[in-house]
């Protein structure tokens, strides 16, 4: 089966970067999710380079600072994790799957390699992780397609990082509608 | 001649509009290096519209996040909240009823039919065409109606729900439904075979191409890809929901074109929506009986449901008309998502516009922009830049009309 | 011209007329059966759980006291403010009694957001009484 040649081949070429894997869908795999060590995520993608073009969906970044139901042991506390999402197989048809390389790296230490290179889509990605929960990733700047804070937004700030360096209160905007109404309201009592 | 055009667009520049034009959609900044008419190089910015609608739903419990989604597109308002009703579904690992299973096919598809015309339209009127986008709209209206008898709103359609849908079909509506399908089935060969085989329209549409190892370089999606001969289809490769059902009993496949310019992505839009009015009419043949939700009972029985699942992740994904929707969820046992992260196609189809614009005329930008269906919102305001680097900028009404004009001549 | 298809499908358009209903001229073309208009909400029925409040995802549902009911127990009711309302009746899922239904008003347009038709306190009919 395809998907368990993938993670034999993966295991061999990782070696120690190899964490854990699981699958999703049974007997064939729709999903795979594989934990893998930051070190070893480009020479993943140098992989799956050679089956083809990878097809990268998308890159989620997450800050692990409030799980408490790690999925795996260690996945938890002062660390951001970035959950690579390729498409494989797309052209057969019925067995077309997802293979998901998450990597985590510790919050002072947040230097992930690139994988633009191999994946020039990625960069876009990369550039998002970048900006919203403070990811560095050596070769990418951090302004062009795919930089979502605004051009006057501060620099230290990561608005989806749930530490001391998320989006401070007095950045976050009030509801205004319910203060009119509270207002109309208290008004209405005056009269 | 250009001298003349130049001089009224650095006039034209003094103007302070922007970033965000009013009038027009999503803001998107186009760079083109120009050498006469000939574009050699484009550059793209982005983030100038910033919802923060990640961060609303970090307090939002899992129910409140279907509306939110349902926002993030207007024309895409079925696609996003089922991608992440089905992310949610993956993982906490909810089975769907088969029923429900069918609903969602029914209007998915029925919003693929709707978006796909829309596009149609819209294509006709950046060429100049504006009986066809007249037409074509008018023809949207029945889809329209529809969508308003089904689920009760006409863009905004409130059908999805954690473990099934909001609402069930009822055995009166389908002859209803029958009835648009087969109007339509009527009425679309008059526009198709003008799109597909006018001579004036299909000259202007051999633009923008995009070669499939381009198209698989930059991972493009939907019918951006299968234009350029990919044979990339979330409903038929990956088969979610009966998608997987339909494919085995009917034999469909994904539809593509191998000549990847303007042309073919609008033969693989064009045939897509006679495939869609099939899947449609089959769908509602073998629409099975039984319930429609997973989780019985009302809101507080579905969020206590979620509110058990701890430690797991999952992603919902399913072809939308522009491409792959695809959203992830994580879920920690709160009553909202420990993590949202969705992704629109459109984000992976724009990085594929300077593939396509590089060779291309400035006359041609409206439809090479339009071919990839962005929203139709890239074209808010191009900068271009001359062999001598003078920038000047020109609006979307400009650059329509410069289109117009190749089409039909300086009269 | 070019378009022999396109001429004949723009004269036939020319003699049937416009497909469009020209409101406010003539009346707007009727809603059918289940459409999301402003919700109908029964007052009497309620019993002030604040489920739809839970749920709701604007926060246009708003939990009140009724100081004219005798029984101080079930004095809580709701207020529904189409100023913020998104029509997706999710209350109406929410609610344990049917309180909510759909309602098939839609013209809702107005100067000020605290307009007293774009509150909604009980049923139509019976607010009129």
């Amino acid at each position: 089966m395809k998907h368990e040649k993938l993670l034999e081949d993966m295991k061999r070429i990782l070696g120690d970067n190899f964490i854990s894997s699981y699958q999703k869908g049974e007997p064939e795999a729709k999903q795979l999710w594989m934990r893998i060590k930051k070190e070893g995520l480009r020479d993943a993608v140098k992989y799956l380079t050679s089956l083809g073009d990878p097809q990268l969906s998308f890159i989620v970044a997450m800050d692990l600072e409030k799980i408490t139901n790690p999925i795996v042991e260690g996945e938890s506390g002062k660390k951001l994790m970035l959950t690579y999402t390729f498409t494989m197989f797309h052209e057969d048809l019925g067995g077309e799957m997802i293979l998901n390389l998450v990597v985590t790296t510790p919050k002072e230490d947040p230097v992930i390699p690139s994988i633009s290179d191999l994946c020039p889509l990625a960069e876009v990605y990369e550039r998002e992780a970048m900006s919203i929960v403070g990811v560095e990733i050596p070769g990418v700047e951090k302004t062009g397609y795919g930089k979502w804070t605004p051009p006057d937004f501060p620099e230290d700030i990561y608005p989806l990082r749930l530490d001391e360096k998320g989006l401070p209160d007095d950045m976050k905007r009030r509801f205004r509608w319910r203060e009119e109404l509270e207002k109309k309201k208290g008004g209405d009592q005056n009269e | 001649m250009s001298e003349v055009i130049r001089k009224g667009y650095s006039e034209f520049v003094r103007i302070p509009i922007g970033p965000i034009h009013p009038a027009l959609h999503e803001p998107y900044y186009f760079f083109f290096e120009l050498e006469g008419e000939e574009i050699k190089n484009v550059w793209i910015e982005s983030g100038g519209v910033h919802r923060g609608m990640e961060a609303l739903a970090l307090n939002r419990n899992y129910l409140q996040i279907i509306p939110i989604a349902e926002r993030i597109c207007g024309i895409c308002s079925n696609s996003h909240p089922l991608a992440y009703t089905m992310a949610v579904e993956d993982a906490a690992g909810i089975e769907v009823p088969e029923r429900a299973q069918y609903i969602r096919v029914i209007a998915q598809e029925l919003e693929r039919i709707h978006s796909h015309i829309l596009w149609a339209g819209l294509g006709a009127h950046a060429i100049g065409l504006d009986t066809a986008f007249c037409y074509l709209w008018c023809l949207r209206e029945d889809v329209l109606d529809i969508w308003e008898l089904l689920f009760g709103g006409r863009v905004t359609h409130a059908v999805n729900w954690i473990g099934g849908t909001k609402k069930d079909i009822k055995e009166e509506d389908i002859p209803k439904i029958l009835k648009m399908l087969k109007n339509l089935r009527k009425a679309l060969p008059e526009v198709v075979d003008a799109f597909l085989y006018d001579p004036t329209i299909v000259r202007r549409l051999r633009a923008g191409t995009l070669t499939k190892k381009d198209a698989l370089r930059l991972s493009a999606l939907g019918p951006t890809a299968r234009g350029s001969g990919v044979k990339k289809d979330v409903r038929w490769g990956y088969g979610p929901l009966a998608y997987g059902d339909l494919r085995d009993d009917y034999g469909y496949k994904p539809i593509i074109h191998q000549d990847g310019d303007v042309y073919a992505k609008t033969y693989v839009r064009l045939m897509e929506i006679e495939q869609s009015i099939d899947i449609m009419e089959k769908a509602l043949d073998d629409l099975p009986s039984g319930p429609y939700r997973a989780i019985e009972g009302k809101t507080p029985k579905v969020i206590a449901t979620l509110k058990k699942v701890k430690g797991a992740e999952g992603i919902g994904r399913h072809e939308a008309p522009r491409g792959e929707v695809i959203h992830y969820v994580r879920m920690e046992g709160g009553e909202g998502p420990y993590r949202w992260r969705p992704r629109a196609p459109s984000l992976n189809n724009n990085f594929t516009l300077p593939a396509m614009l590089v060779g291309c005329q400035v006359a041609d930008i409206p439809i090479v922009v339009a071919s990839i269906d962005p929203c139709f919102s890239c074209t808010d305001r191009m900068t271009f830049i001359d062999e001598n680097h003078r920038k000047f900028v020109l609006s979307y009404d400009e650059l329509i009309k410069i289109s117009r004009e190749k089409t039909w001549g300086d009269a | 011209m070019a378009f022999p298809k396109l001429v004949k499908i723009g004269l036939r358009q020319l003699i049937q007329g416009p497909v469009t209903n020209l409101f406010p001229k003539t009346p707007p073309v009727p809603v059918p059966r289940e459409f999301r208009g402003k919700p109908r909400y029964d007052r009497e029925k309620c019993i002030g759980c604040g489920a739809c409040v839970k749920v709701c995802p604007s926060g246009a549902v708003e939990l009140i006291e009724d100081p004219t009911i005798e029984n101080p127990k079930k004095r809580k009711k709701v207020e529904f403010y189409m100023g913020l309302c998104i029509f997706c009746y999710f209350c109406m899922e929410a609610c344990p009694v049917d309180a909510i239904s759909y309602g098939d008003e839609w013209l809702l347009s107005s100067y000020d957001k605290f307009d007293s038709k774009l509150i909604v306190r009980d049923l139509p009919e019976r607010e009129q009484s």
